[in-house]
């Protein structure tokens, strides 16, 4: 055996020799020589520490008091020794059947093709079967695996005798095999880029590229999966074409022979919200390592923001005591841009016309035409919600602060509605409209009757939108209560058939019939202004509005402040907003929700909650039909609840005005701010039904926040680059002596899984000479990284090492 | 015996004791503090000088290889001081019974005098028999001859109990000489001869 322990044990029983000479004659009171003595013992402790390095490198652990405990600690590790070194020599055997597997031989006479391959199979077998013997297999002389069948080629009689020897003693089939073969017989393959030692390596690496497969078509079916919410049409195709591409990336990544390339980042069901999260310069590294090898995932994550992703099969917000659901954003997975039409109408009941690209109907790219309530096809249309108030409905606002703002709200707009009772009268009678009470009809009797119009005149594809047939009175409204601005909602129509284009054609000239009423009310009021002076406006026909004008234009200043305040806030804490989007998994799912529940629901959402009582008693009995309250909650479930709750917590970014066609730019500039309260119930979200249930989306929102895990357990997969970034500490592997003079080098490729300490916590080799990797993975098993975070919390991370070893360095 | 030699021989062996137990821990490679086993090999090596020097001072000539001579040495060194000894001690007790022989008694009555010098006599003679004993003989307490009759009438019950004990149990006659005998009664024949 050439191991180091004999001659460290002789070096130092030589040493100490004489210092137990000089013992044994001073005990006899006999003279010595003292300086050589001394010098012995110098030369003893020397030795005994060499010793004990040596033994610390290979067992760490071990401990002796006494010499024959030493004897036993450098018996142990001759063992370990030589169980490697016969594990090399299977790893070597191994190699060689490897080697003689993958080349092929070429002959002009195919029998003798045939004949060689049989001695190729047979020296295969035993190779294979002395590399699975017991005990240490006999070694096979000459150099590594790539050279040895040149090298075997090469030998000759007499002046290779020994070599041949012994090849033919212990490997007879294969130096059959040998004999037979010409150099030029053999073709050995060309070797892969990073070749695996055996057949263990080579499955668990092709276990790890299918692993990386699997994880992009999840990722791929979660992208397909999801919808993107987003109150734009325009801007929700883009971001479906952007999807489309991300998706069609992964496919082809997964398609690549040599194994696709590390997406970083968690699981599937996760990744969207952790690429939404990723923020430069922090996580440079992880949008580096996506932008190189996911260039459309990237683009694609790079416009979506988190509240815009609603992930498959998430639950809706059903308030616990069936009152509505919030309004839910356009939903629109893709539209051609030029059919698009958009208007922001003021909409006491809506007909929600929801374009809903189900993939189960006609896939992604087509909306799905659903029937409406009156049977009609009604392609889908979601309202959006413009109730962002994020501080009304703020966990951190009290129920009971919310409660008051709300009581205030309504009281205000009670006598402000009051007020207007006289004008809205005055154009409903100049749009040709009769209220079917007299009196004061409510502010959702005109745009009733404006849908059903349309409804009547379209046909069965009324659906064009939630026609805006009171924009006058609406307009009025927006300027005096903020309370009903709150329920201005912009609604994308997108017309697929051509029933629907007539609808909007329609519905266009509906809108200029009552921009005109609206016009000349304004010249009425002008010329009474002109005629009367400023007195004339205390008349009593413009008393009260203007009196109300007064009123909103103070309560817009104030909310606009609340507004902004909250908007400050929403800015500062995005980490609040983001964890608002996680969804527990935990959330009841539910099945779809037919589009007429949904219909009702957002039409709800839309009208003016004072009014709806005095309306039921008001409005003609077929408008009372249209005009039902929406259904109760356990027969919602729309799908769209956080990006609801999310819409609450934080005011969406503004939109730009100059898509809009040029006849809504006037109705879009009398849009106020959206307000920071609604009149629905006390301590609900604004725009709450008058009747439902105080703080339920609020409780939602808090049980959500309570529902998301504290800690973050997920393990993500992080690139080598990303890895070598967050070292902190590295210790240099030991070149093992064996290795160093066998001239083993190469690189070894370790899997470790960082943990959120910092520390390596399970290091395994995928590839390498064994010998090598063990040393590798002794080193990096010390190694310190800084904690891999995501969303701010330290996760597990899971990444692949490269230890490259050359004895000349 | 001479005090020095067990002292020197334990210091010896104590030196070389803990030099052993380094050179153990040496052994099996455990680590010391070798500034320590170098100085405990010094101190060892001062102690087997001194031993040396004993033995030559005493044997000159003698020689010896191991542990084992070396011991043979100090057991003959033994008895030679031993005898030595015992040969001090008889020499000690012939010269008092030649000093109580060269003595006079003076006292005014005849009888009286009679009376001590059978007393010297007996006494010299036990000195002499005590001296021609075979082995080692009792020890006589007390300073040299020419001072001794003049030490042993100063002595005085309680103090110098211990000593009058002495002479009593190993020299009964003379004791009984010295209890009788005033100081002024002895006149060495020195004196009468001055």
């Amino acid at each position: 055996m050439s191991s180091i322990w004999p001659s460290a044990l002789g070096s130092l029983d030589d040493s100490l020799a004489l210092p137990y000479e000089s013992v044994v004659k001073l005990k006899a009171a006999n003279p010595g020589n003292i300086d050589e003595i001394i010098q012995q013992l110098n030369a003893a402790a020397e030795c005994g520490s060499k010793l004990r390095t040596s033994i610390a490198a290979e067992l760490p652990d071990a401990t002796w008091q006494n010499r024959e405990e030493l004897q036993a600690v450098i018996e142990t590790i001759q063992k370990l020794e030589e169980a490697r070194r016969i594990e090399q020599l299977r790893s070597r055997l191994l190699a060689v059947a490897t080697e003689l597997e993958r080349g092929s031989i070429v002959h002009r006479r195919a029998a003798r093709v045939t004949e060689l391959n049989q001695f190729r199979e047979l020296a295969i077998k035993e190779l294979l079967t002395q590399g699975g013997v017991e005990g240490a297999p006999p070694t096979l002389p000459g150099p590594e695996a790539d050279q040895w069948v040149e090298w075997a080629c090469g030998l000759q009689e007499p002046e290779d005798a020994d070599s041949l020897e012994t090849l033919r003693q212990t490997f007879p089939q294969l130096d059959d095999f040998i004999a037979n073969l010409e150099p030029d017989m053999w073709k050995p393959e060309n070797p892969p880029e990073m070749s695996p030692q055996n057949a263990q390596d080579a499955e668990e690496r092709k276990k790890a590229i299918e692993q990386k497969r699997t994880r992009l078509l999840s990722l791929a079916t979660e992208l397909e999966r999801g919808s993107i919410v987003h109150h734009r049409v325009l801007r929700v195709n883009e971001l479906n074409y952007l999807r489309d591409q991300a998706i069609k990336e992964l496919r082809s990544q997964v398609k690549l022979p040599s194994g696709p390339r590390t997406l970083p980042g968690p699981e599937a069901t996760q990744w969207i919200e952790w690429a939404c999260s990723l923020r430069e310069p922090q996580d440079a590294e992880a949008l580096q390592t996506l932008r190189k090898g996911f260039a459309r995932l990237d683009d694609f994550i790079a416009n979506l923001e988190p509240n815009m992703w609603k992930p498959a099969g998430q639950p809706p917000q059903t308030p616990p005591d069936g009152g509505r659901p919030a309004e839910k954003p356009v939903q629109e997975p893709s539209a051609p841009p030029t059919r698009v039409v958009e208007e922001y109408v003021t909409a006491p009941r809506p007909i929600p016309i929801n374009l809903k690209g189900g993939k189960g109907s006609g896939g992604r790219d087509k909306p799905r035409v659903q029937l409406s309530r009156d049977g009609s096809a009604v392609p889908e249309l979601e309202a959006e919600p413009v109730t962002p108030s994020n501080g009304g409905s703020s966990p951190s606002r009290s129920n009971e602060e919310i409660q008051r703002m709300q009581a205030r709200e309504r009281e205000v707009l009670a006598r402000i509605r009051g007020a207007v009772t006289e004008p809205v009268r005055s154009f409903d009678h100049r749009i040709g409209r009769t209220p079917a009470v007299k009196g004061s009809p409510g502010p959702g009797a005109a745009p009733a009757a404006a849908k059903e119009r349309v409804e009547t005149k379209g046909g069965a594809a009324v659906a064009t939108a939630t026609v805006a047939t009171a924009v006058a009175t609406e307009a009025v409204k927006a300027a005096i209560a903020p309370a009903t601005v709150a329920k201005t909602t912009p609604v994308r129509v997108v017309p697929e058939a051509e029933d629907t284009r007539s609808a909007t054609a329609k519905a266009s000239r509906v809108i200029g019939s009552t921009r005109s009423a609206f016009s000349d009310t304004w010249e009425e009021f002008v010329s009474d202004v002109k005629e009367g002076g400023v007195g004339a406006l205390w008349q009593n026909k413009w008393r009260m509005p203007v009196v109300g004008a007064t009123v909103v234009v103070l309560l817009l200043v104030a909310l606009g402040v609340v507004y902004w305040v909250h908007r400050a806030r929403a800015s500062n804490n995005p980490v609040k907003a983001a964890e608002t989007i996680a969804v527990p998994p935990s959330s009841p799912a539910s099945s779809p929700q037919p589009i007429s529940t949904i219909d009702s629901a957002a039409a709800a959402s839309l009208k003016p909650q004072p009014d709806k009582q005095a309306k039921a008693k008001d409005q003609p009995k077929d408008q009372s039909a249209n005009a039902k309250p929406p259904a109760p909650a356990p027969t919602q479930s729309a799908t769209a609840p956080i990006s609801t709750i999310d819409a609450a917590l934080r005011l969406p970014p503004p939109v730009p005005r100059s898509s809009a066609p040029a006849s809504n730019k006037e109705v879009a500039k009398e849009e106020p701010p959206p307000p920071n309260g609604a009149n629905g119930v006390a301590g609900s979200v604004p725009g709450g039904v008058p009747n439902g249930a105080p703080s339920s989306v609020i409780n939602v929102v808090k049980d959500l926040s309570a529902a998301e895990p504290k800690g973050n357990t997920q393990k993500v997969s992080v690139s080598s680059g990303v890895a070598q970034g967050l070292l902190v500490h590295r210790v240099a592997p030991q070149y093992p002596q064996q290795a160093k003079s066998a001239r083993l080098q190469g690189t070894v490729v370790l899997q470790a899984v960082i943990g959120k300490d910092g520390s390596v916590h399970s290091v395994r080799a995928l590839k390498g000479n064994p010998v090598l990797a063990q040393a590798a993975m002794d080193a990096v098993k010390q190694w310190r990284y800084r904690p891999y975070a995501l969303n701010g919390e330290p996760v597990e991370a899971d990444t692949e090492i490269s230890v490259t070893f050359s004895p000349d360095h | 015996m001479i005090p020095l030699w067990p002292s020197t021989i334990a210091s010896l062996d104590d030196s070389l004791t803990l030099l052993s137990d380094s050179l153990e821990k040496l052994k099996a490679a455990k680590p010391v503090d070798i500034t320590q086993v170098i100085e405990q090999l010094k101190t060892a090596a001062e102690a087997a000088r001194n031993l040396r020097a004993l033995v030559t001072a005493e044997m000159p000539e003698a020689s010896w290889q191991d542990r084992k001579e070396l011991d043979v040495l100090i057991a003959e060194i033994q008895k030679r001081i031993e005898a030595r000894h015992i040969e001090e001690l008889r020499a000690r007790l012939l010269a008092l019974a030649a000093e109580l022989e060269r003595g006079t008694i003076v006292h005014r009555r005849a009888v009286r005098v009679t009376q001590l010098n059978q007393l010297r006599d007996a006494a010299a003679k036990e000195l002499r028999a005590q001296a021609a004993a075979p082995g080692k003989p009792q020890t006589l307490p007390g300073p040299e001859p020419d001072e001794w009759l003049e030490w042993a009438c100063a002595l005085q019950e309680p103090e110098d109990t211990e000593s009058l004990q002495a002479l009593r149990s190993d020299f009964a006659h003379l004791d009984e000489f010295v209890a009788n005998l005033e100081p002024n009664m002895w006149v060495i024949k020195k004196e009468i001869l001055v």
